[in-house]
């Protein structure tokens, strides 16, 4: 069975960064799974614009060996707390992303 | 208020960090809950709430003279995917939903009588195919809450500017 993003991490979390982008940050455990991760076909800005619904070019990756972390960030589809936004603080925006294969 | 000035030499914009952005009154709002058990509605949620929201998208503007526009209507079935909406990963069907109905207008009272128009449908909105008119459990009654201005963010965080400095006062004291 193919693992998922989320298994894969320590950590997956979301968050709002100012009122029109969101953030998720994707800490994994060691050098392997961060190589795995940092390959992952969904943490490319085709992958993460396809997940999201965005433009691919609004898509920020930043790949962070030291850390083994990678941060994507990208536009909210509607700003913070206005009509139709469901997610105040973006914390639950992770949610897709830890379900990719990865 | 003071916000540090931060430089962005690559695209000549300065970024007002921290709570610099002025949130706008966007509208006020009205909002209804109605809770859903009924496993057959709950097997065909999605069908059930896009039939509820064409019905109310055409009928509001049609009965009640509020122009297509200039108005709002959400249905977020809580216990389903309201927080993630078309994102959601794993959208099975649920045990029990409570779908929070917001309507969004110029004004308050505005919202409200959309949110009354709104309130038979949402108590009573059958599957396509239904025999009888059935009765879905309202949260309170009235069951409209009044939620008062809504508010959205206006003004982004970079402003394109020809100098670092155009957007800055300064004033230079001499003190010895």
């Amino acid at each position: 069975m193919t693992a998922t993003l989320g298994s894969l991490a320590s950590k997956i979390r979301s968050k709002n960064a100012g009122p029109f982008w969101v953030t998720i940050d994707v800490c994994l455990p060691d050098e392997a799974t961060f190589a795995r991760a940092s390959a992952a076909d969904c943490l490319t800005p085709a992958g993460i614009a396809e997940i999201y619904g965005v433009a691919p070019s609004a898509v920020k990756i930043f790949r962070i060996p030291d850390l083994r972390t990678i941060k994507v960030s990208y536009p909210r589809a509607v700003p913070q707390g206005s009509i139709n936004d469901r997610d105040v603080h973006s914390a639950q925006q992770y949610i897709p992303l830890a379900a990719q294969p990865a | 208020m003071v916000a540090a000035l931060v430089p962005r030499p690559q695209c000549g914009r300065p970024a007002l960090p921290g709570g610099s952005e002025v949130p706008a009154p966007a509208g006020a709002q009205t909002m209804s809950i109605v809770g859903i058990r009924e496993p057959e509605v709950l097997s065909r949620i999605g069908e059930w709430l896009g039939s509820l929201e064409s019905f109310l998208t055409d009928r509001i503007p049609a009965t009640l003279g509020i122009p297509a526009g200039s108005f709002d209507i959400d249905l977020r079935p809580y216990g389903w995917n309201a927080v993630l909406g078309d994102l959601d990963p794993a959208p099975g069907p649920p045990q029990e939903v409570g779908v929070v109905f917001c309507a969004t207008a110029k004004d308050q009272e505005t919202a409200t009588m959309i949110a009354k128009f709104a309130n038979p449908y949402l108590l009573h909105h059958p599957l396509r195919g239904a025999e009888s008119v059935p009765s879905w459990s309202f949260m309170s009654s009235p069951a409209e809450m009044e939620r008062g201005t809504l508010y959205t963010f206006v003004l982004q965080h970079a402003v394109r500017v020809g100098d670092p400095a155009e957007l800055v006062r300064t004033t230079v004291e001499e003190v010895c």
